[in-house]
């Protein structure tokens, strides 16, 4: 018999949150990355989540996924909060933790009518394009980001989802939910209450993991005042990869933690949390 | 008793002011004046004058409005009324949300050539000059699929119903000039159980009920039909006057 717990923890974002490559130990080759990058078994075995989950002693359900955008996550978090199995979770549990993780604004997903289904898009410089390809997607992904994207733009976009969803959130009187940016902590305008280190300057979990490993001030502009910009997959508002790749602190490959990296953001959510969660549970 | 309309030029009342016969540069030239529209006969019926917020947009797309919602019900305004009211309060019951639905081929996206939000309308031809026009013509090419675009829709209109219901404020949607075909049937839909609930089928089936017309033609085309019936001003294809009057009864009926 499953017994429900007192606690539903669902969870939200990208990769970061899924915990993709978080089989990843150091020196394993491409090819044997490639094998177990998107594992969910991985994920969840070596991924922050099961640390949360398991220290609270929670039901959890987790809507993240790897490459997904913001827009992806609000698509999901609409779906999953109208159905009739959100309302059964909501019914059966006591308390319900929402953590939501923002990622790069430079994505988005639409559905594409050659390959019938939703597919995520990164928005990139038209110079590192791959044109070689030149699908429909590719020409679709182009022109969003040609016509009609603009960072600034898109973090005011971000900005009013947020306060839109804790307003909504707010009408449930049993959830409490929290915002963190997952990597590339974005310049927000407004403050908003609920969203994690708000008043720090850089608060995402890339960089939390970077000052973690930071032994020095030789290099603190690394992680504290560069404007890194990768147009690969990163947004102007300033991340800590190059630090994280110098070290090793993620993977060569898809620059995701390893596992060491995953369980320190389990022990940094777990610190944030505690004092949210009633009783201890 | 509080009005917040959303909508495109249906409910906004683009061309109320029109007059028979007028001429097209008359037409244009002609400054918009909404008091004829249904969204004010119905505004000063509920006795709403003071208090009546509109958001309907000319050629505005559902994606619009359902920004602009986001906007106000995140608003400082919007908060604080509520704030004043409390939660238990029945004045929260007298906030009424009427919202209509426009066609699912537009979308709306801020764009850098003219550095603002557009509405976009999806075609099989574009404009080179403009942004909104090139990306409305690869939305319809590559992306756009009924089916998709309804079940979005559908996903919106239950979150919204989910926010003001717990909210206590009523709410009630309507089709404005085409009927989707929803899997869904909420009971704050205006005549969901119907296939041409919207208000231009309406104004069609009035006219047909009124003239005798056993025939249905006008559920084939309903504009061609309510363009030879002179239903709706020839320039816009948008209601006239006699018109906003029949669809203002309509909502008077409904929401009382």
């Amino acid at each position: 018999m499953i017994t429900t717990k007192k606690t539903l923890l669902i969870t939200l974002g990208c990769s970061w949150t899924f915990g993709e490559g978080a089989g990843c130990e150091p020196g394993m080759s491409l090819k044997e990355y490639d094998k177990i990058r998107y594992s969910s078994d991985y994920a969840w075995e070596f991924g922050w989540r099961r640390y949360v989950v398991e220290h609270f002693d929670v039901d959890h359900v987790n809507l993240g996924e790897s490459g997904s955008s913001n827009q992806r996550q609000l698509h999901y978090a609409k779906n999953y909060f109208l159905s009739s199995k959100f309302a059964k979770d909501y019914k059966s549990h006591e308390h319900v933790i929402v953590l939501w993780g923002i990622t790069t604004l430079r994505r988005n997903f639409m559905y594409f009518k050659d390959s019938k289904m939703y597919e995520n898009i990164f928005l990139k410089e038209e110079n590192v394009f791959q044109t070689k390809w030149n699908t429909n997607k590719d020409k679709m992904t182009k022109a969003l980001y040609k016509y009609c994207y603009d960072d600034d733009v898109a973090l005011r976009e971000v900005q009013s989802d947020i306060l839109h969803w804790n307003q909504y959130f707010k009408l449930y009187p049993k959830i409490k939910n929290f915002w963190f940016d997952i990597f590339g902590s974005k310049h927000y305008t407004v403050k908003i209450r609920n969203f994690i280190d708000i008043d720090k300057p850089k608060r995402d979990l890339l960089y939390q993991i970077c000052k973690n490993h930071l032994s020095g001030e030789v290099e603190k502009w690394k992680i504290e005042g560069r404007e890194n910009y990768d147009p690969n997959f990163l947004d102007k508002y300033s991340t800590c990869f190059g630090y994280a790749e110098e070290h090793d602190l993620v993977n060569p490959y898809s620059f995701h933690p390893y596992k060491t990296g995953y369980k320190f953001i389990g022990d940094y959510f777990i610190k944030f949390l505690t004092p949210h969660i009633d009783d201890g549970l | 008793m509080f009005l917040i309309t959303f909508g495109d030029d249906w409910t906004l009342g683009t061309g109320a002011w029109y007059k028979p016969a007028m001429p097209r540069i008359v037409y244009d030239n002609t400054e918009p004046n909404y008091e004829d529209s249904w969204r004010i006969l119905v505004r000063d019926y509920l006795g709403c004058q003071d208090c009546h917020i509109n958001f309907a947009k000319p050629k505005s797309s559902n994606q619009r409005q359902f920004s602009l919602a986001k906007d106000y019900f995140n608003s400082k305004i919007f908060l604080d009324s509520l704030t004043r009211y409390g939660e238990n309060d029945k004045r929260r019951d007298q906030i009424i949300v009427l919202w209509g639905l426009t066609t699912l081929r537009r979308d709306f996206k801020w764009c850098s050539d003219s550095k603002r939000y557009e509405d976009i309308t999806l075609n099989e031809e574009y404009d080179d000059r403009y942004n909104k026009d090139k990306i409305g013509y690869g939305l319809n090419k590559w992306c756009y699929n009924d089916m998709i675009a309804t079940k979005e829709l559908q996903a919106e209109i239950i979150h919204w119903n989910i926010f003001f219901k717990r909210l206590g404020i009523k709410n009630y949607w309507f089709d404005s000039y085409n009927s989707k075909n929803y899997t869904i049937s909420p009971s704050n839909f205006f005549d969901i159980t119907a296939k041409n609930r919207d208000l231009l089928s309406l104004l069609c089936i009035k006219h047909a009920v009124s003239t005798r017309n056993s025939k249905g033609n006008w559920a084939q085309d309903p504009i061609e039909y309510a363009l030879d019936n002179k239903l709706i001003n020839p320039h816009t294809l948008l209601p006239k006057k006699d018109g906003h009057k029949l669809i203002a009864e309509y909502f008077i009926k409904k929401l009382t």
